[in-house]
């Protein structure tokens, strides 16, 4: 069998075994509810989820401008200025292991527990990895690209458009898949955390209520929303960084850390 | 000189006649390189004068002087075709010229045909071809080209020497190409200039005055065996 086959096989046989264990009663709906009760609670309030969704989409946004804008940008300041990477990289670098998720309760402090709080969290716990990607892209650009180019008479400005730019774009890509993914993350985990709306309040909001297929039917969008992202993602870049995609296989770094 | 650093080069002083293929041989790090890059106008001497038809070469001038680099130069973002066309393209504007030109370089590197694939879908060989039909592409008089072939398997790389001087035969260009390859060396030039250790001087030069056109049973002769040998013991002179 080939491996797409496989992997079909496997997540159709998941979505069966989804419906299928809670039935016979090997575990309780409390743990797991069957799927059909999940997308029927989803069904039936669907106005609450969906309101939910565009506020969580909302923050995503908004934390992904942060996280990617800046990230992307830092990343190529500091990794393209050796004196501005001397300075700040090692800092950055040893912040890199600090939970920023302690932080969150400042963030609430500063900024209320609505919308504000999580795009702000979840900017900054997005912010730091792209930009140290970004920053560790930016320098293994072949500098034989630039000689070349000048060799070639080509000017400063050309430079930057014809080769920097181009050259640039795999690790832009790989920026915006990493940082679209721990936006996600530091939504829902801030939603969970303290808030008044968004997919991860409805989760924790219902299992304090012990109702189970409610939780469900938001980790199943939480779900959706991540592959959708990681696909679209991985489409785009597809389409635009032809070089790397037909030759070898994309990492899925962003995508192991999302699902 | 001050503080612990070694000049690269001393004392270099040659002229290479035009129209001739010149190689620079020498061991790993005497500076071949450097020289080349100043050649090409890529980096500034700290003493001396380079003139290169008459007038000095103070920033690189493609209309001059093309450089042909290592494979790792060619854009991966473009296809082979693009990348021959990218010289032209940093200047003039008309497309289709620019096409038929880049058209016309890649036929006689051999590569017809292969002008929509990208470099990753290339052999290193071919890889190479297009990295010369770059450098030709605006008819320079001047052609410099910096351990072209050092990246190749044997085989390809005689192959592409053998290529090399078909092409060269046709065009009447001026050649300086660096190697280390001793074989390679006698096997493409009309002189061979042979550098030390560092400092980079040149303590040889070497007339090949084998028959053009050149082919691969000349290597098996006295003659061929011979001018090797000279250039060999004079590296191995100036690095004891």
């Amino acid at each position: 069998m080939k491996p797409v086959t496989v992997r079909r096989l496997i997540l159709i046989s998941m979505v069966i075994l989804w419906e299928w264990i809670p039935r016979t009663g090997l575990l309780p709906e409390l743990f797991l509810p069957s799927l059909s009760s999940t997308l029927a609670v989803l069904w039936k309030d669907g106005a609450i989820y969906a309101h939910a969704l565009w506020v969580t989409l909302y923050e995503v946004a908004l934390a992904m401008v942060i996280a990617c804008g800046g990230g992307i940008l830092a990343g190529a300041a500091v990794g393209g200025l050796a004196r501005l990477r001397i300075l700040l990289l090692p800092v950055v670098s040893s912040l890199y292991a600090v939970p920023i998720v302690i932080l969150y309760p400042v963030f609430t402090a500063w900024f209320g527990v609505g919308s504000e709080s999580k795009i702000a969290f979840a900017g900054i716990y997005a912010f730091f990895p792209v930009m140290l990607s970004t920053a560790a892209g930016i320098q293994t650009i072949d500098p034989q690209f630039l000689l070349a180019a000048r060799s070639m008479g080509a000017t400063l400005p050309q430079q930057i458009a014809r080769v920097i730019i181009p050259a640039s774009l795999p690790t832009i890509f790989a920026g915006l898949r990493l940082g679209g993914a721990l936006a996600i993350i530091g939504v829902v985990v801030s939603e969970m955390l303290t808030a008044a709306a968004g997919i991860g309040y409805l989760v924790t909001l219902n299992r304090t209520i012990l109702d189970s297929p409610r939780v469900f039917a938001a980790i199943l969008l939480i779900l959706l929303l991540s592959i959708a992202y990681y696909l679209l993602s991985r489409a785009v870049e597809r389409r635009f960084v032809v070089w790397q995609s037909a030759g070898k296989p994309l990492q899925p770094a962003a995508a192991q850390s999302t699902v | 000189m001050y503080g612990g650093t070694v000049p690269a080069l001393e004392n270099i002083s040659f002229n290479v006649p035009a129209g001739r293929f010149t190689v620079i041989v020498g061991p790993s790090g005497c500076g071949k390189t450097s020289l080349l890059m100043m050649l090409a106008g890529l980096r500034a001497q700290t003493q001396g004068t380079i003139q290169c038809l008459g007038r000095p070469i103070p920033q690189p001038d493609p209309l001059r002087v093309g450089v042909i680099f290592q494979e790792a130069s060619l854009y991966p973002w473009l296809t082979a075709l693009e990348n021959i066309e990218f010289p032209l393209s940093l200047r003039g504007t008309e497309k289709k010229e620019h096409r038929r030109r880049a058209q016309a370089m890649l036929e006689l590197v051999g590569l017809s045909g292969f002008g929509e694939r990208y470099p990753h879908e290339l052999s290193g060989g071919m890889k190479q071809r297009v990295s010369i039909a770059r450098g030709l592409v605006q008819d320079p008089p001047v052609l410099l080209m910096d351990e072209p072939f050092a990246a190749l398997d044997e085989q390809t790389r005689m192959t592409m020497g053998h290529e090399l001087l078909r092409i060269w035969s046709t065009t009447s260009k001026t050649v300086v190409f660096i190697t280390h390859s001793l074989t390679e060396a006698v096997y493409l030039a009309d002189e061979v200039l042979v550098m030390s250790a560092r400092p980079g001087r040149i303590i040889d030069r070497i007339h090949v005055d084998l028959p053009r056109p050149r082919s691969y049973d000349m290597m098996a002769t006295d003659v061929f065996g011979r001018l090797r040998d000279r250039i060999w013991q004079q590296i191995r002179k100036s690095d004891a």
